[in-house]
């Protein structure tokens, strides 16, 4: 059947309000009376409150109140309930909150919150994630054994470790034994901020003691409302959650940041709203950041070429509270070594508590973070086995047959990996050298391939729900957040298509609110177009059923007679149009039949289960996303700087709903992780304090630092189950920049690095820092 | 905080004295960013974007003038910028973003005394002055004499520059280099302006005024690489050997702040080295074109 919406480049439904500044985000959210939060920070990384001193701070003219967490008695999370929204007693990283203080101003509350004094007792702390394993460090959580935690979680009371997750598969022992040539390299991926436009803010209203209606600037308005529902014993139909457009996300905005704080804040001025919006600084510190792994791998290949075993052990830097990054060390886990099918496997991930900010999802979610060690690996083994890297990635890869760590066998239907790997092989010209003129530059070339899969609770819901109108239009109601990854466009599409009329047609809803559109789990793991849009196309048929139903009455026969195109129920060549048949059939003498029509859709992920308590296998994937990317360098020797000259993707994502904003997608992701190879990172001054937490000082990438070439390519295997064959895509460009990037700069210069990021400081040394102290 | 309006120099100089803990407003860029950082909180800002006349920049005979108000994006347009002070040029295309251009001065980015600033380097290599405004009298000083340390020039309450005044000099050259970060708005990880001159009767060898910023807490000239340099003949083996001289020089007389957050001091040593080269051989490339 030919696809008439699907698979076309609509301009995005949001690009008018968002260019012409029409959109409302939630910093423009006003009401009367409101009262304005300023967050006092810890400004020491872990010790015991003494003393909060407000005397001086209650004197400035407009505050109302300071809010301590002395009285708090439970604690907030979602997988493992370990934060209070407010310290207690304890701090534990430098930017924590210790108080809120409210006021009639912002200037006022700013003011006073100078003025508020914390008397610390300062406990030793602890950044770096083995440290912080080992027996030595501080105990950051000793109530660990005592947090609540949802199934497949797995804390090791006693130590900093907030969860560990095992893998194992075949017998590693006897794998390295029959191994040839081992590889052994330990790698580490620094903490980086996610750096969205948008600051983080809420605005948060209690009435009659036990309702709440809270903006956020969100992912997850259905995680908040469950959340806070658990934190302040309300049933959920009382929390109301109001997301109006999102200026970026990249993970950084799922799960919980800020609500937790501002509605228990809020819940000491019953009837007044309370507005916290981050400043910008705060951003790097006061809501959450990205990675920090720590990992050591060791491969063992046969002397042809065949990998047979893998150890791994991985430590994420999770910072002070596990909640956020707990479900990235599972998925950090079972994708650590990368898309290639090993007889045997041992993983071990652990998430540890460090006294730094809190990590969360960060676009590509772990993935990043193995592939940074497996792509690197799999180069320099290629190197030892004295092979091509291309061959040694082919001879390994999962294909349709091959069993993957968890135990899932490959389908053809998983994506065309060989494909993928060739073709980025091909757009790079992989075979042509060509030297730079200039000796002060050294060029270079380099493949690393990829897969993710989306991380998700096993009942991940979404819904969506389709209302027809009078003349012939829709109305999409849904709760994914569109933070200008397109999924309003995208799901209108699948709608369009579904129902057979012009995507004009279709009216999404902005923005989210829980009390009005349906539930959705959270919009991540790139799974919106892919899982949402399932339940869009199952509430577009169910429309089309109804529509039947009714028409059927009318011609008087069975609905199975009936067919639907050009905006018409047809039975022979008699039809009615959707306008007439969408709020009650009119006969011609005016008695009318049937109501208003409304479809919907619900869909979980198929056979998610929890891992297996020995082995840590089982369905802890519902897909995959299988890809290649390429990079071609140039480092200037003498600045040290790296230059991307050209940067392939190729992903079978399987069918594009919307090309040019899947490429958008890609070629965003693809800049953003240059960012993080070549540049990014969180800076800690030995107290433990983020000292660039700013944009002059923590350098994200601008318009000319891009490649001068992107070039994406998509595959279009199609997708079982996934709206017209879609899946997954929104996060795999950044998967494998960084392991590309450094692979092509071993070909450049002979030189491997394993930390990140390739700035100046490392290439500048490696290059002319022979005996150079550190 | 109070916003005050003068119309003239002498009347800004008369506020900035009489006002308690006053400043002077120009672009703002970074006066702007100081207070929101809390670093500063003057009870009254003294705005002289009214003040006619001063976004001037004039060629006048053996000297152009740069007004205190001129931007760089006025620096950048400027239609008769003499050859040999291409530098100028130069670090105004490094500088910010084409919107701070439009609004940072040249005199603000002097008088802000940040180390790695685009024109402390590059006025001091081009032996630039600048006269210093009070009603109490005009100064006029070396802008290589500006510097305390970061973040603090000479000048006192009161005195304003009014105006920077950069020679022309026959038979020279000049050229400016940044490393950076990024390649977008970025500041100096470390900068280097160099000139280059014959003597006025162009029988001696090439002399050189070099001038690094961010390198120490204030631009430094560096007369030992000044003289190093004017070694350089034009052989290829010459050339070399002197850069390698500068370069193992500048690794063991530099000396960096350990915890700069662009770069670490052994980077910006080896930077210094790699910018002093490339601007020497662009002013060589530029005098003998
Ligand atoms: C995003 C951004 C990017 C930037 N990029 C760069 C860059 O690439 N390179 C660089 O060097 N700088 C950069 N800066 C810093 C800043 O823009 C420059 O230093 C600029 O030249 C300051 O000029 P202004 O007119 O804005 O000064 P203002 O902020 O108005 O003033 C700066 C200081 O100088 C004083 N002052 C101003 N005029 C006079 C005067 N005539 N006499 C005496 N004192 C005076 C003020 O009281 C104040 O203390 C950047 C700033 C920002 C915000």
């Amino acid at each position: 059947m030919e696809l008439k919406t699907v698979g076309k480049s609509i301009t995005k439904f949001d690009a008018f309000e968002k260019v012409t500044g029409e959109a409302v985000y939630i910093a423009d959210v006003e009401f009367p009376n409101v009262l304005h939060i300023k967050v006092v920070r810890s400004s020491v990384a872990h010790g015991r409150i003494k003393t909060v001193f407000t005397e001086d701070a209650y004197k400035t003219e407009g505050v109302r109140g300071i809010i301590t967490g002395e009285k708090i008695d439970f604690l907030a999370g979602i997988c493992i309930y370990d934060q209070p929204p407010l310290a207690k007693d304890r701090v534990r990283y430098i930017g924590e909150p210790v108080a809120a203080v409210v006021a009639d101003t912002i200037a006022a509350a700013e003011k006073a919150a100078r003025l508020v004094r914390v008397d610390y007792e300062e406990l030793p702390h602890v950044e770096d994630p083995v440290d912080a394993a080992g027996e030595k460090a501080p105990l950051i959580h000793e109530e660990l054994g005592s947090y609540f935690h949802l199934p497949g979680f797995n804390p090791e009371p006693g130590t900093n470790i907030f969860h560990h997750y095992h893998l194992e598969k075949g017998d590693t022992e006897k794998g390295f034994k029959n191994s040839d040539v081992i590889i052994e390299r330990t790698y580490t991926f620094p903490h980086i901020a996610h750096a969205q436009i948008e600051p983080h803010g809420a605005i948060a209203k209690w009435s009659k003691g036990k309702e709440l209606h809270i903006y956020s600037s969100t992912q997850g308005p259905f995680i908040v409302r469950g959340a806070l529902s658990r934190m302040f014993n309300i049933p959920n139909n009382l929390v109301r959650v109001t997301v109006p457009y999102l200026g970026g996300g990249f993970g950084g905005k799922s799960d919980l940041t800020i609500e937790p704080l501002t509605a228990y804040a809020a819940k000491f001025f019953p009837g007044r709203w309370l507005r916290l919006i981050l400043t910008r600084e705060e951003m790097f510190f006061g809501s959450l950041i990205g990675r920090g792994t720590h990992s050591h791998i060791k491969m063992g290949f046969t002397r042809n070429g065949k990998l047979v075993a893998a150890d791994v052990k991985v430590h994420l830097a999770g910072g002070a509270y596990g909640d956020y990054s707990i479900n990235i060390v599972t998925g950090t886990g079972h994708n650590a070594t990368g898309p290639y099918e090993i007889e045997n496997v041992n993983i071990d991930s652990f998430g540890v508590y460090t006294n730094t900010p809190l990590v969360g999802a960060c676009r590509g979610y772990g993935h990043p973070e193995a592939h940074w060690m497996t792509e690197r690996t799999m180069d320099i083994a290629a190197r030892e086995l004295k092979t091509d890297p291309v061959k040694l990635r082919l001879k390994n890869i999962l294909k349709p047959g091959s069993e993957n760590n968890l135990g899932q066998i490959i389908r053809k239907s998983n994506g065309d990996l060989e494909g993928a790997i060739r073709r980025a092989v091909k757009e790079i010209q992989l075979d042509k050298r060509e030297e730079p003129d200039n000796p002060r530059f050294a060029a270079g070339k380099s493949i690393a391939a990829l897969m993710k899969s989306p991380v998700m609770s096993t009942n991940a819901g979404s819904s969506v729900i389709i209302r027809a109108n009078r003349d012939g239009t829709f109305h999409l109601l849904a709760s994914h957040v569109d933070m200008g990854q397109g999924s309003v466009t995208a799901l209108s599409q699948i709608a369009a298509e579904t129902l057979g009329v012009p995507v004009e047609k279709i009216h999404h809803n902005r923005g989210v609110d829980t009390e009005f559109t349906p539930y959705e789990w959270q919009t991540v793991a790139s799974s919106t177009t892919w899982k949402a849009g399932s339940a869009v196309k199952k509430a577009a048929i169910s429309v089309l059923e109804r529509f039947k139903a009714i028409a059927s009455e009318v011609f008087k026969t069975t609905p199975d007679k009936l067919t639907a195109s050009n905006e018409r129920i047809w039975y022979g060549r008699n039809s009615i149009s959707f306008a007439d048949l969408a709020e009650g059939y009119v006969f011609p003498d005016g008695h009318a039949i049937a109501g208003p029509v409304i479809g919907t859709g619900s869909i979980v992920p198929q056979g998610l289960t929890y891992p297996d308590r020995k082995t840590g296998r089982g369905e802890l994937a519902a897909e995959w996303t299988f890809g290649c990317q390429a990079a071609e360098i140039e480092l200037d020797k003498k600045t040290g700087r790296i230059r991307v000259k050209k940067f392939v993707t190729v992903l079978d994502a399987g069918k594009i709903i919307n090309p040019v904003m899947a490429r958008g997608q890609v070629e965003g992701a693809v800049v953003q992780g240059i960012g993080a190879a070549l540049n990014e990172t969180l800076i800690y001054s030995d107290k433990g304090r983020v000292r660039n937490s700013n944009l002059t000082d923590y350098k994200i990438p601008t318009p000319e630092d891009t490649p001068d070439e992107i070039v994406t390519v998509f595959l279009e295997t199609p997708q079982p189950g996934g709206p017209f064959g879609a899946r997954p895509l929104a996060e795999h460009g950044i998967v494998s920049v960084a392991p590309a990037i450094a692979n092509a700069l071993r070909d450049a210069t002979g030189m491997d690095f394993y930390d990140l990021p390739l700035n100046q400081d490392r290439i500048l040394k490696a290059l002319y820092g022979k005996g150079e102290e550190k | 905080m109070k916003y005050l309006v003068p119309h003239s120099l002498a009347e800004a100089s008369e506020l900035l004295l009489d006002t308690g803990n006053s400043m002077l407003l120009a672009g703002g860029t970074d006066l702007l960013v100081e207070k929101r950082a809390g670093r500063i909180s003057p009870e009254a800002v003294i705005d002289i974007k009214r003040i006619d006349n001063l976004d001037r920049i004039t060629l006048q005979e053996n000297r152009l003038v740069i007004g205190a108000l001129a931007t760089i994006t006025d620096l950048l347009r400027y239609k008769s910028l003499p050859e040999e002070l291409e530098a100028l040029h130069d670090a105004g295309k490094e500088f910010g973003c084409y919107e701070i251009r439009n609004r940072a001065t040249i005199a603000g980015n002097l008088a802000h005394a940040s180390p790695g600033a685009e024109f402390g380097s590059t006025l001091i290599a081009l032996n630039a002055e600048a006269e210093i405004f009070s009603i109490r009298g005009i100064r006029n000083l070396p802008v290589e004499n500006l510097y305390i340390k970061a973040g603090k020039t000479v000048l006192e309450r009161g005195e304003i520059i009014a105006k920077i005044i950069i020679p022309l000099r026959n038979n020279s050259a000049s050229s400016y280099f940044r490393a950076s970060r990024v390649n977008g708005m970025d500041m100096a990880v470390i900068n280097c302006a160099l000139q280059g001159f014959y003597d006025n009767n162009k029988t001696g060898g090439l002399n050189y005024r070099v001038c690094l910023g961010a390198a120490a807490s204030v631009p430094v000239r560096l007369p030992e690489v000044e003289k190093m340099l004017s070694r350089i003949d034009g052989t290829a083996a010459r050339s070399s050997e002197v850069f390698s001289g500068i370069k193992s020089y500048l690794l063991k007389t530099l000396n960096p702040r350990a915890l700069s957050l662009r770069a670490a001091p052994f980077t910006k040593k080896v930077l210094a080295g790699n910018l002093i080269e490339d601007a020497c051989c662009k002013v060589r490339e530029r005098l003998i074109k």
